[in-house]
């Protein structure tokens, strides 16, 4: 028809383009080997990051660029007036934001970030933060942004409240963002802590983000995130290490302890041994063999060990345990009296029960509607262990029955979990 | 070009700049027809136009004129020098309109000094239209002088304000007035209109000169004024600033709670200083943002001319009180109003209605009850089926189930790809969209001319059209000839065309609906009063929208129409607003206080077959009608293009301008001059966040967020 626009083919449209992309190629490459020539003869010039800048902007994760660049940029440190050097530095950060914007994932581009920012004279932290917000309004679960973000509100002195109402903030307009979540676990000990419990938050505190976690699980409760945070919001009341056992055995020179909770001698605690009131110098290893946390340690005497009375202790900062090998005895024990079925219900403190069984309410409820859902019944389960596990000996057992049904793929976790 | 130069010879003559007419225009020129588009009115989009405050008068004035006017008698003897053998005209007419009982209220004091009581204008508007002209160009003058010196005052103020500034000279450069107020897009495109719409703009031209000269004075009125700044303009200045505040607040994490509005007591002369900050949809229409238009605007890449916020919350009237309705996931989890059992149970409920077909057992029995029974059935709470028949399916106590669950689908579907409600607003009003379509029309070519129509449709020997006589008596040849229905002659209406009509009002508010601490945009239905069917629909703008200046809020009520607007909108206006006789209201009363309102009816025939009479090339298309959306339009503007040219792409996207092949002078010029400007654009029209835009942006992930419910 008349007037009708005529339009390059398909065929014609694609061998323009790979003529294009032919003639992009040739100067990649040329720009590439150039820049390597100008790294290799250490030429630290404006040439340089020319160079490397059209290349990166075309592919941020060309690490060695961006190492080159801070070679390039640690040169000038040493021969510019601190000025020009800002200068330099400022042009850095916009090229740098420009490359996010092609690339918001690019793990070379935000660390570049951080060595310009640590070391250009005068960094202004508050524009980051506000590079950060940007960033995240356009993806909030950029896991990158998230963590420079932590390492510019360290420096830019920004309040752990005003984290954690951005933290908020973040969850109001999608709960499932797991950053979010977790950074509010780490703020909140921070914000509120408990005096009761290192490490712990306070229990009114608690009440309302149980609430929040509720809030999310009842909207949606296939989202993993805010199960998980309410999972960290149970456990917080983590009992407090101890040696629960000390066993030793005269003919294998050995004593095992057992700890309350996994734990890494060494990492997490020292543990000294006293044999007759002598310390003994050795090493501590797990029954594995291995360096790990672990709840099982062995240590081996050095001295020998003959056929009279001795008494060994074990002893750990705030705690200690005993045990004496009587004349003759092969081996000895003291064990932290147990009882049984309570082995576990020590995960969550005595002073919170109120809540559990709130939360347990409160889960049971959304277990009316939700029959089936994993998580639901995980919860029920891992509250009922916490409050009264003989109590609710007999729901448990079924709810196990049914979560592996639904979750066949975890059957021995749970299978785990039951025991 | 004078009409010498006008070719006289057309693949399709469009009359009417309606959005269905637009589109049609559009879709003609992009696959090489030649269209000649016009409109008898001086300004875009027909019974879809948005006005300023001052266009929004000469409307009002216009269809008054309109209504009272007889139509000359038609001689068609004046025209036989122009007939050919056998032909015969259709004379169209030339008053008729489709909107009838026009009422203007305010129930505002004329200035600050008066001590007038509140008084009803609408007896006296005639007398008031009478003096408008000399009223008009003072008020230009006022105004022009307050913008700049607020221009002034903020410079360091957001880029809005800047273009705003900008937009001031584009005015007093004299472009068509009414249009491009308020834009920051507005000209490469424009002036190739106006150069084939020169005729049409000669008043415009006119008024210009007055604009140019007020501006004149206005810096000499500006000197004396700075020695003593008026109490109007420092008020203004401190809410302003007030937004700076707010603005700098960009630190989610140090957001504050706005101050409780005090609210500001409007008189009407200061609301007719700020004229140019209003944007009134005659026709107000939402995007779904799954719905045909937003795809269209995507796939044609005519997105690119325009702009939209989303719709930032739902609204309903509960237990006497206006809440929020909880529709997005992200709601929900907030939301105080509902139980944490009400939350699993509306979003289980909401789950379900995305695959409702698969689950057809679950309602069968219930598909002929009202949805209100399903909705029983399923254990809600009365809350959350309040919630979900009201304003999820907009619909009422009689809907039937089947029904409820597609509409409630349909909501849920457009949910999470731009926000968290379903639906898209145009910035400058939904009268913006015709325009854009008009845009993208005359980059292909096509002419357009205001203040033009047809006078009659010629009719050759076989009942077909052959073209038109115009207004300024030239004959027109054409193929097919596509109007506005309303445009029509009764002779080629069918019967009931004329019985249904919406009912319109548009107000202008002194605070929000419902006020929090952000500058919402707002959807809300409430159930249908006497003899109604359907919902009554309630839009409201804030100023982000430029609805309206700062401290305003538009509202607009639409419904099917019963009885005269005034009357079908009564119920819900009592419902929503301060009673406006009561001088000294209840202090515990927090509804808003209407400061100014416009009741309208427009015939609505998007209901029945307009071409059951017509020539088999005479296609007549539907106006707005009452419904939400824009469906109803881009449906019916796909099927008259698949009329007329059956197996051609609808609206394909432009090519890339790379790609064009020129092989003949006069087309090359053409292709040229159009993509040069479209190409300009691009840059400048990129948008952040909300606006829907190209390809490349919505690969990054940063404008669509995808359906959450899918």
């Amino acid at each position: 028809m008349h007037g009708r626009l005529k339009v390059k083919t398909t065929a014609e449209q694609q061998e323009a383009k790979r003529k294009e992309r032919e003639k992009k190629m040739k100067l990649y490459n040329a720009a590439t080997s150039k820049i390597f020539q100008k790294r290799q003869g250490q030429e630290y010039d404006q040439e340089a990051l020319e160079l490397t800048a059209q290349i990166l902007s075309a592919n941020s994760d060309f690490y060695t660029l961006w190492n080159y660049r801070k070679e390039i940029f640690l040169a000038f440190k040493d021969k510019s007036t601190e000025d020009e050097l800002h200068k330099h530095f400022e042009d850095e950060l916009s090229f740098l934001e420009a490359c996010l914007k092609g690339n918001p994932k690019s793990y070379g581009c935000w660390e570049h970030r951080c060595f310009v920012m640590l070391t250009m004279p005068r960094p202004d932290w508050d524009r980051e933060l506000m590079l950060c917000n940007k960033y995240l309004e356009y993806d909030e679960r950029n896991f990158h942004c998230w963590d420079y973000r932590r390492f510019v509100v360290k420096r830019a002195q920004v309040t752990p409240e005003a984290e954690f109402e951005f933290t908020t903030s973040k969850i109001s307009s999608n709960f499932s963002n797991y950053s979010s979540w977790h950074y509010r676990s780490k703020l909140l000990p921070l914000i509120h802590p408990d005096p009761k419990h290192p490490g712990g938050v306070k229990d009114d505190v608690l009440i309302k983000e149980f609430e929040l976690a509720q809030n999310a699980f009842f909207t949606d409760p296939n989202d993993q995130s805010a199960w998980f945070y309410h999972r960290w919001l149970l456990g917080r009341a983590d009992k407090q290490l101890a040696i629960d056992c000390v066993y030793v055995s005269r003919e294998l020179r050995r004593v095992m302890v057992r700890l309350s909770k996994p734990a890494k001698i060494g990492a997490d605690l020292s543990l000294q041994v006293y044999l007759d009131g002598v310390q003994c110098i050795g090493e501590w290893t797990t029954p594995a063999g291995t360096n790990d946390h672990s709840l099982l340690w062995l240590f081996n005497l050095t001295a020998p060990l003959d056929g009279n009375e001795h008494k060994v202790l074990v002893a750990m900062e705030g705690s200690s345990r005993s045990c004496t090998l009587k004349d003759g005895d092969e081996k000895a024990s003291n064990v932290d009296e147990v009882k049984p079925g309570t082995l576990f219900s020590y995960q969550l403190s005595a002073a919170t029960s109120d809540t559990l069984t709130q939360e347990l309410d409160a889960c049971q409820q959304l277990y009316e509607l939700e029959p089936d859902n994993k998580w639901v019944l995980l919860t029920i389960m891992l509250l009922m262990r916490a409050i009264d596990p003989l109590k609710y000996l007999k729901e448990t057992l079924e709810h196990i029955d049914t979560i592996i049904k639904v979750d066949p793929c975890r059957t021995n976790y749970y299978k785990d979990l039951s025991k | 070009m004078a009409d010498d130069d006008l070719p006289r010879e057309y693949d399709a003559i469009v009359l009417g700049t309606g959005l269905t007419e637009c589109v049609i225009a559009a879709a003609l020129a992009r696959i090489g027809f030649r269209v000649l588009h016009l409109d008898r009115n001086d300004y875009y989009s027909s019974e879809w136009a948005v006005f300023n405050f001052d266009g929004m008068q000469r409307w009002i004035k216009q269809e008054q004129t309109r209504a009272l006017e007889k139509e000359a008698p038609f001689s068609s003897e004046l025209y036989q020098e122009l007939l050919e053998d056998g032909e015969v005209l259709i004379p169209l007419p030339q008053h008729g309109t489709g909107t009838s009982n026009v009422v203007e209220k305010v129930f505002m004091k004329e200035a600050p000094a008066d001590i007038v009581e509140v008084e009803d204008k609408t007896s006296k508007l005639s007398l008031a239209s009478e003096a408008a002209p000399n009223i008009t160009s003072q008020e230009t003058t006022e105004s022009s002088e307050i913008d700049s010196q607020n221009v002034d005052n903020l410079l360091q103020d957001s880029d809005k304000r800047f273009e705003e500034s900008v937009v001031s000279e584009t005015v007093s450069q004299g472009d068509h007035s009414t249009q491009s107020q308020g834009k920051d897009q507005p000209l490469t495109e424009s002036e190739e209109q106006s150069e084939n719409a020169k005729i049409g703009q000669e008043k415009n031209e006119e008024n210009s000169v007055d604009v140019a000269e007020s501006t004149g004075k206005v810096e000499e009125q500006q000197k004396s004024d700075k020695t003593e700044p008026n109490y109007d303009n420092v008020e203004f200045v401190v809410q302003e600033s007030d937004h700076k505040a707010q603005g700098a607040g960009v630190k989610v994490a140090e957001k504050e709670p706005k101050k409780p509005d005090k609210v500001r007591e409007w008189t009407l002369s200061e609301l007719k200083k700020e004229w140019r900050r209003f944007n009134l949809d005659l026709a107000p229409k939402m995007l779904y943002s799954r719905g045909s238009l937003v795809e269209l605007l995507i796939s044609s890449d005519i997105a690119k001319y325009c702009e939209f916020k989303t719709v930032t919350r739902i609204l309903t009237h509960l237990n006497g009180k206006v809440e929020q309705v909880p529709c997005s996931r992200a709601d929900v989890f907030g939301s105080k109003a509902v139980t944490m059992v009400e939350k699993r149970m509306l979003m289980k409920f909401l789950t379900f209605c995305m695959e409702y077909e698969k689950h057809a057992e679950d309602y069968q029995e219930y598909q002929e009850k009202p949805y209100t029974e399903f909705l029983k059935s399923k254990k809600l709470s009365a809350t959350v089926q309040h919630y979900i028949c009201q304003a999820i399916a907009m619909s009422t106590d009689k809907t039937n189930t089947i029904e409820g669950l597609r509409r409630t689908k349909r909501f849920l579907q457009s949910i999470g790809r731009y926000g968290n409600t379903p639906f898209l607003w145009p910035l400058y009003g939904s009268g913006e969209l015709p325009q854009c379509f008009c845009r993208m029309c005359a980059v292909f070519g096509g002419t357009y001319i205001l203040r033009r129509t047809a006078r009659a449709l010629i009719m050759g020997k076989d009942n077909k059209c052959v073209g038109i006589i115009d207004t300024e008596g030239l004959r027109m040849k054409c193929n097919w000839v596509i109007m506005e229905g309303g445009l029509a002659s009764e002779a080629l209406l069918p019967e009931n065309s004329r019985n249904r009509k919406s009912s319109r009002g548009i107000y202008i508010t002194d605070k929000s609906l419902c006020t929090d601490d952000q500058d919402q945009i707002t959807l809300m239905h409430l159930p249908p009063a006497n003899g109604q069917t359907d919902p009554i629909t309630v839009m409201e703008l804030s100023p982000a929208t430029y609805a309206c200046p700062k401290g305003l809020h538009v509202v607009h009520l639409t419904c099917q129409g019963c009885n005269s607007a005034e009357e079908d909108l009564k119920p819900a206006e009592d419902l929503l607003f301060k009673p406006v006789e009561q001088v000294e209201p209840e202090p515990t009363d927090t509804r808003p206080r209407v400061l100014w309102s416009l009741h309208l009816n427009q015939m609505d025939n998007t209901g029945c077959d307009l071409n059951e009479k017509t020539p088999e090339n005479v296609v007549l298309v539907a106006g707005p009608g009452a419904s939400l959306d824009f469906e109803h339009s881009i449906l019916e503007a796909r099927q008259v293009f698949e009329k007329i040219c059956p197996g051609e792409e609808f609206l394909p996207k432009a090519p890339n301008p790379e790609d064009i092949i020129f092989d003949d002078g006069q087309e090359a010029a053409n292709g040229d001059s159009g993509f040069e400007a479209d190409v300009n654009d691009e840059g400048a029209d990129q948008e952040e966040g909300h606006s829907q835009d190209t390809d490349s942006e919505v690969d990054a992930g940063v404008a669509e967020e995808g359906s959450e419910w899918s």
